[in-house]
């Protein structure tokens, strides 16, 4: 088994780490004061929130990380492992791309309407825990 | 950390909709009942949160094609804008506007109020036309599906967005 990813990074994402989404809808920041809104945490219809490991990154180097066709922009939200973790997610290592990461674990039932609602109690606790990282505006 | 789980409320109009229904059923439901709510106290006035409406034009603009996050998103149709246009209608004048998002699994309109950390509301409306709703208030966290007609806002939505912002 190999001890490290391609990245370079263990294939156990710690508690300690953070973890960058990106921000492809505008109606994800709050206006007023750049908090971050909980659907920008729900899971893709495939039931997985794509996200990039960080610790340690600069906002640029982050930018770098996302593919293009995501990147907006809007910058991107970042929240530590062990909050995901603490509303009963996990937080699994899926490279490539480098440092790619899915956050797993979603609420499934039968019902979708009560399943969205689950979901949406679940990623109210990320927001709450996540922050906005703008990217750097461009110098002359 | 108490978990509150609030049980589904009955219809309030008196045009019942069908448990399981498409969405241009709903929608034909929905109208109906909206026209019979209304045609009692039939007044000629602006909706009080008329500039919600302007926003989630703008937002049905932005996010209408399938794929608008780069990724798998649904697009908002049409039958997810008429559903989230009468729910803000039906939104009463004495809660404060919410914060609109759409929502990247199924492109349904995202309605939040926050009163604070930890102090969150939120309700989705779908293609169904069913109220998704979550709350935190502190360690108190809940989560509901509740009908709505088109007409009366339920009870238990304005009662929660109280109970985060007041």
């Amino acid at each position: 088994m190999n001890p490290v990813l391609p990245s370079g990074l263990p294939p156990a994402v710690g508690d300690q780490e953070e973890v960058a989404r990106s921000i492809t809808s505008s109606s994800w920041i709050a206006a007023s004061k750049g908090r971050i809104k909980h659907p920008a945490f729900l899971p893709a219809p495939d039931d997985d929130t794509s996200v990039f490991r960080c610790s340690g990154l600069s906002a640029d180097r982050i930018r770098t990380l996302i593919p293009t066709e995501r990147v907006t922009e809007h910058g991107a939200a970042v929240v530590r492992v062990d909050a995901v973790r603490r509303v009963h997610l996990d937080v699994v290592a899926a490279e490539p791309p480098a440092r790619h990461a899915n956050i797993r674990g979603w609420p499934v039932g039968a019902d979708p309407d009560l399943r969205k609602a689950e979901r949406k109690r679940v990623a109210l606790g990320i927001a709450e825990a996540a922050r906005h990282v703008p990217w750097p505006r461009a110098t002359d | 950390m108490t978990f509150v789980a609030l049980q589904p409320v009955p219809y309030t109009s008196h045009v019942r909709a069908p448990t399981t229904q498409s969405a241009e059923a709903a929608m034909a439901h929905r109208l109906v009942a909206s026209v019979q709510n209304r045609g009692a106290a039939f007044v000629s006035q602006q909706p009080p949160h008329e500039a919600v409406l302007e926003d989630l034009e703008r937002l049905v603009a932005d996010h209408g094609k399938p794929g608008w996050d780069g990724d798998q998103a649904p697009g908002v149709s049409f039958a997810v804008r008429e559903f989230a246009a009468e729910f803000i209608r039906a939104l009463p004048e004495t809660v404060p506007a919410p914060e609109l998002a759409v929502d990247p699994d199924d492109g349904a309109i995202s309605f939040e109020w926050r009163g604070g950390y930890r102090k969150v509301f939120s309700v989705s409306i779908g293609a169904s036309g069913r109220l998704a709703c979550a709350g935190l208030r502190g360690s108190d966290q809940w989560h509901a599906v509740l009908g709505f007609d088109g007409g009366r806002m339920p009870d238990d939505v304005v009662r929660s967005i109280r109970s985060v912002v007041d």
